[in-house]
């Protein structure tokens, strides 16, 4: 059988078993085993073993599953309402300031978690419903937090750089460093679009009433003071060249532990088993996808897909920025359809090479995946951080959650843009490190 | 008339209960390996984070840790494989499947356990294959420090057993026992 005609079916039985609610690992899995059978009998096969292997017993990977436990560690702990608490003692004075404090509060979260959900979980349980309380309309409050979730995928530690770094070799902490700029950006935007919004249309959320003492604002900050020092511990750590990537993640899950138990006090037994179990639920599932993934890959490779998609793009007689602008497109759209973290994982083995026969940065590349699949997951249908809110906060309605998201999504998309044209956004800070 | 009782569902035959218990066992001995599954992640930690201080306050990398800790990937991945796989805690996408008629979602659900026992079966089989083959080829992993390489294939197998079994007793699987753990992230559609 003819190689286009095997991928054809292959990519056909991957679509047909995603629409039909096959688990995302089985469809990669199933669909890669059927093309390396098409492709190579039953020699192909072999390589399922050895792709799993290979792919999964990853040094690299080690990060995963310890910034999974050490956001989870945290996340029980009730440090997302000390963080929102704080943040609006700080920045209780400006239009839409409890908006304000949850993006704030994400913010923060998301240098803690690399996972966007934990983070809409954490901070939208008890943002949302004080935001209602104090009349702010459903879709104000809750794209506020959606929105500001997803900044958990950008400001390291971020799952999605580890999955793309574990992909392309390229180094976990340059990935870091290239999210920090875009990530603050990108909050700093969100904060200035809900003050300028409630500025203008002050129904949307009234003015505060209460004032907040210099000390009641110390005192909240203080109460945070021992996460973000873990925060700067885990980054520092990093940085100054202390410990790898990976080493700081088991640095900083331990440290989590100190820091709940010791300062917070709630490292209970159901608290440490609840985050075990969520590690174990997320880890896992991600996993699995990581080695089926490769499965499905390496099939890609054995048709010579990524080769032939190179010399295509390679071959265009158009601007390579339009090139980008392109795929960037695209992975929106494709955004909207498929889990962020399983369509970076399929796309990046082809991507990468293409994007990189024309000259653009694998790192850049890799910064400008990660925004644009912030984008994938506040966009509906499939928008998981969308589910995830309704699911801390029932009795908002979907259709507030998915009008309150507009707004950002137009701010994501105009960020990427920006990034394309502007690339030292994201790689001044990893060259400045390095 | 109404006296001695209305007739309740029929009781389930000889088959289906032991089917059923066989089921209710299966699902208890994934829950056990997702817990060892959790516990190969902590002891990931404490390896790495102990490497890390031998190498600063003692000048004494360990040779094990980062070795071990690779491996622990692997082992945390397919220990937690089947009892996701049992509790539909696995992420996937429910756009198209969510508008189909009952009668469709069920022939979705039995191509997608078709799709999934061929994928366990051969995650099972060959994983034995290569483990056998580096078990009697005596292979192990290159380095100072180096463990048996049909340990790695063999969690590769121990998953794919899982995850067959998992979806061969599915459908005598109790709904109490198609939960979620207790305290657990709802990954249905991505955990990004």
């Amino acid at each position: 059988m003819p190689d286009a005609v095997v991928i054809t079916l292959v990519l056909l039985v991957l679509g047909a078993l995603i629409a039909l609610r096959a688990p995302i690992f089985v469809a990669l899995g199933f669909s890669g085993m059927l093309g390396l059978y098409l492709l190579q009998g039953l020699t192909g096969l072999e390589q399922i073993p050895i792709s799993l292997v290979g792919q999964l017993q990853d040094f690299a990977l080690v990060a995963a599953p310890m910034y999974i436990l050490m956001g989870e560690i945290l996340s029980v702990s009730g440090l997302g309402q000390d963080l929102f608490k704080a943040a609006h003692r700080w920045l209780g004075r400006m239009p839409g300031s409890l908006g304000a404090s949850a993006i704030g509060a994400s913010t923060v979260f998301g240098a803690m978690s690399g996972v966007s959900i934990s983070s809409v979980a954490v901070v939208g349980r008890m943002s949302v419903p004080e935001m209602l309380e104090r009349g702010y309309k459903p879709s104000f409050a809750s794209g506020s937090v959606v929105a500001s979730g997803a900044l958990a995928m950008l400001i390291p530690p971020s799952l999605m750089f580890i999955l793309y770094s574990s992909v392309t070799g390229v180094s976990i902490a340059a990935l870091f460093a290239g999210g920090i700029v875009p990530g603050l950006i990108l909050s700093a935007l969100m904060i200035a679009y809900v003050v300028i919004a409630a500025k203008l249309r002050p129904e949307l959320a009234p003015a505060p009433a209460e004032r907040f003492t210099w000390a009641m604002r110390v005192r909240a900050l203080v109460r945070v003071i021992p996460a973000l020092v873990l925060i700067l511990l885990v980054l520092g750590s990093m940085y100054t060249g202390l410990a790898t990537p990976t080493e700081a993640a088991a640095v900083g899950a331990l440290g989590a532990m100190v820091v709940v138990g010791v300062f917070y006090r709630s490292l209970t037994w159901a608290n440490l088993r609840k985050a075990l179990l969520s590690t174990t639920q997320v880890s896992g599932a991600v996993l699995a996808i990581v080695g089926s993934a490769y499965i499905f890959t390496q099939m890609l490779v054995v048709a010579r897909i990524p080769e032939r998609i190179t010399a295509f793009v390679a071959g265009l007689d158009v601007p390579a920025y339009i090139v980008m602008l392109g795929v960037m497109a695209i992975m929106v759209l494709l955004g909207c359809l498929v889990d962020a973290g399983s369509l970076l994982l399929v796309v990046t083995p082809i991507l990468v090479p293409a994007m990189s026969a024309l000259g653009f940065d694998p790192l850049w590349l890799g910064v400008l995946i990660v925004v644009n699949l912030e984008m994938a997951v506040i966009t509906p249908p499939v928008g998981l951080n969308l589910y995830t809110m309704k699911s801390v906060v029932p009795d908002l309605d979907l259709s507030d959650i998915f009008r309150g998201i507009v707004p950002y999504i137009f701010i994501e998309a105009a960020l990427l843009a920006v990034m394309i044209a502007v690339p030292g956004i994201a790689t001044w800070l990893p060259s400045v490190i390095a | 008339m109404s006296g001695s009782g209305e007739a309740g569902p029929p009781a389930p035959g000889g088959v289906t209960r032991v089917l059923g218990a066989a089921d209710g066992v299966l699902v208890r001995i994934t829950w056990v390996l997702r817990i060892l599954s959790g516990l190969v992640i902590v002891a990931m930690m404490a390896a790495t984070v102990y490497d890390v201080v031998m190498r600063y306050a003692f000048a004494a990398p360990t040779e094990w840790a980062l070795i071990l800790s690779a491996a622990g990937v692997l082992a945390a991945t397919f220990l937690a494989l089947p009892h996701l796989a049992a509790i539909h805690g696995h992420i996937d996408m429910d756009l198209v499947y969510r508008r189909l008629s009952p009668h469709g979602q069920k022939v979705a659900d039995v191509v997608t356990g078709l799709a999934t026992l061929a994928f366990a079966a051969a995650m099972a089989w060959l994983g034995y294959r290569a483990a056998l083959t580096a078990y009697v080829g005596g292979l192990v992993t290159s380095g100072n420090f180096s463990i048996p390489i049909w340990t790695l294939y063999a969690t590769v197998y121990i998953g794919g057993v899982g995850l067959l079994l998992a979806v061969l007793l599915s459908p005598w699987r109790r709904s109490d026992d198609d939960q979620q753990g207790e305290g657990s992230l709802n990954t249905r559609e991505g955990v990004s």
